[in-house]
């Protein structure tokens, strides 16, 4: 019973939020507070109208569509590495490009920070913001892609190869198994996309600050 | 008899590890061929050698008199099942079987659905074709995995402990099929396993692999009757080992063993070379036997006391201690119709024939 109540606690905590969020779109006012100041749609007339708030919009998903696709190939290769091969430092290697993991996202954005700008004497732009995306995105990626690779029988692959597909055509039926390995990968999968939303849009210093530039330079 | 696959001077490392020890074999065509050995002796090393999977680190391997150094798995005349039988869960029973198939332009569609189907009629999985390879059984997934390799003709098909897997009853139902099967396709057929009954049962010939090495290559009633070495005898079935002292070598060998005393046995109950002085004799516990009351025998007696029994149903095997031999002699014994089941304790006679005795250096 007092599980049901924690349960109905933390969805109400959650969500609570969000149910606001469409009360105020209707509030007649600038700030997002209590109490209601008045009934009002022009919001979404200037919604339609804001071309600054579209470009910023049209980054975000370049930015995410982008950083999703390097950081899956890149998890794949080092993940795939990482599960199926043995090969010296290992360990090492491994934990290294993990580290991202661990460390706080502030100390990682001040030090990308200090290295585009001051080191290599780079401008910022989207593609720094992918970079510094990828670099934390990737180890989320290898942790999950690992679990699914170690329960992946490496025995496909070679049935794959010995029924007459070659060393590199015979990879995507290894990896399409994969695909259909079943729940346990569709649910990693799932906290993963979860966890690339929460990171990209919370606290990682280098993506807001140049979200805000490019809305006002927009 | 030709041979088909022939392995000369093959040799393996992984790193510092000797895997596989200047192998020379010959398997002929239509043979059903076993390597045996425990785990980590090289058996599953080997067949993966000859199925491109593996490298050499030296020697060469032929399959049909063609050098197969350089050819990768995809281009070799053998097909593999797998221990894990490596379904592609992604697709179906028939997809399965039909993905061999799926680069051969000079098949119709009609064609390789109609090959599909007979694949799967041959391994009694007829209307299976349409399932979701993810919920079959085990039994189901070994007959899939087979019909997908058979159904490109190889000259040879590999088989990497297929029955591993499954209980006892269904092994056994297997071990037939497979003969069967074997005999109806002709291909070649080469077995890893570790089980040695399922070595004898299925196998025209049996080669034992220990540590690399191959240590007997024989048939299975010869590699039982008359191992050449004490660890292919420990290795296949049970066997009791006595103390013995060679006397003489010549056209038949003059042996004391102990607790039985002395005997003359012919060269061939001899596999290995001998010399004068200590041997060993095995002797299988089927080839002992315990005197019952009211039978009689003209064979060699000896007098003994019950250690230890183990009742099995239609067998009781009976631990007997005789004098002058540390360990009791393991007796298999039918439970015949008026046997009884003996108590430990019980004094009795233990009937022997010299000529059941192998010597081993």
């Amino acid at each position: 019973m007092s599980l049901r109540i924690y349960a109905i606690a933390y969805l109400v905590f959650l969500y609570a939020p969000i149910v606001l969020l469409p009360i105020f779109a209707f509030n007649d006012a600038t700030i997002i507070a209590f109490p209601l100041a008045g009934f009002t749609t022009d919001w979404f007339g200037e919604l339609m109208t804001n071309r600054s708030l579209h470009t910023s919009v049209k980054n975000s998903l370049f930015i995410a569509v982008m950083t999703a696709i390097l950081s899956t190939l890149l998890g794949i290769c080092a993940a795939r590495a990482g599960a199926m091969y043995r090969f010296p430092v290992k360990a090492g290697i491994m934990g290294f490009i993990m580290l991202p993991l661990v460390l706080p996202e502030i100390i990682v954005a001040v030090s990308l920070l200090v290295v585009v700008v001051q080191i290599f004497d780079m401008g910022l732009s989207n593609w720094t913001i992918i970079a510094a995306h990828v670099l934390i995105c990737t180890p989320f990626c290898i942790a999950i892609l690992n679990g699914a690779f170690q329960n992946l029988d490496p025995s496909i692959e070679e049935a794959a190869m010995d029924l007459g597909e070659s060393r590199f055509s015979a990879l995507p039926a290894g990896h399409f198994a994969l695909g259909h390995a079943g729940d346990h990968f569709q649910h990693a999968d799932r906290l993963y996309h979860q966890r690339l939303m929460n990171s990209s849009s919370r606290s990682f210093c280098p993506a807001p600050a140049r979200r805000c530039r490019s809305i006002s330079g927009g | 008899m030709t041979a088909l696959i022939t392995l000369k001077g093959v040799n393996k490392y992984y790193g510092d590890y000797h895997a596989l020890r200047d192998i020379d074999l010959t398997i002929n065509t239509g043979e059903f061929f076993s390597l045996l050995g425990p785990s980590g002796c090289g058996k599953t090393t080997l067949l993966r050698t000859i199925a491109g999977l593996e490298d050499v680190s030296d020697g060469v391997v032929m399959i049909g008199g063609k050098d197969m150094r350089g050819v990768s798995a995809n281009l070799r005349p053998t097909n593999m099942v797998f221990q894990s039988y490596a379904i592609f869960p992604h697709l179906s029973v028939a997809e399965n079987v039909a993905f061999g198939l799926r680069k051969r332009a000079d098949l119709t569609k009609d064609d390789k659905a109609r090959m599909v189907d007979d694949a799967l009629a041959m391994v009694g999985l007829s209307g299976y074709g349409k399932r979701a390879s993810h919920a079959l059984s085990g039994g189901q997934r070994q007959r899939v995995a087979l019909a997908r390799a058979l159904i490109l003709k190889p000259k040879v098909l590999l088989l990497d402990e297929p029955l591993s897997a499954l209980d006892k009853k269904m092994r056994e139902q297997m071990q037939v099929e497979l003969i069967r099967l074997q005999r109806h396709v002709g291909i070649t057929f080469i077995l890893v396993t570790h089980d040695q009954e399922e070595a004898l049962v299925m196998s025209d010939r049996i080669a034992v692999m220990f540590e690399g090495e191959i240590g007997q290559l024989a048939d299975p009633e010869t590699l039982y009757r008359r191992p050449n070495s004490r660890r292919v005898a420990e290795f296949i079935g049970k066997m009791n080992f006595l103390r013995a002292d060679v006397l003489q070598v010549g056209d038949t060998i003059d042996v004391d063993v102990a607790g039985l005393g002395r005997v003359s046995v012919n060269a061939e109950q001899a596999p290995m070379a001998l010399h004068k002085g200590a041997a060993v004799a095995g002797v299988r516990p089927e080839t002992l036997a315990i005197l019952f009351e009211g039978e009689t025998t003209q064979r060699r007696l000896i007098d003994g006391v019950v250690d230890e029994v183990v009742y099995y149903g239609d067998m009781t095997y009976y631990d007997v201690r005789i004098a002058g031999v540390d360990q009791p002699l393991n007796i298999a014994m039918k439970n015949l119709i008026g046997r009884p089941v003996l108590d430990v304790g019980t004094t009795t006679k233990v009937v022997w024939d010299e000529r059941s005795l192998v010597i081993l250096a």
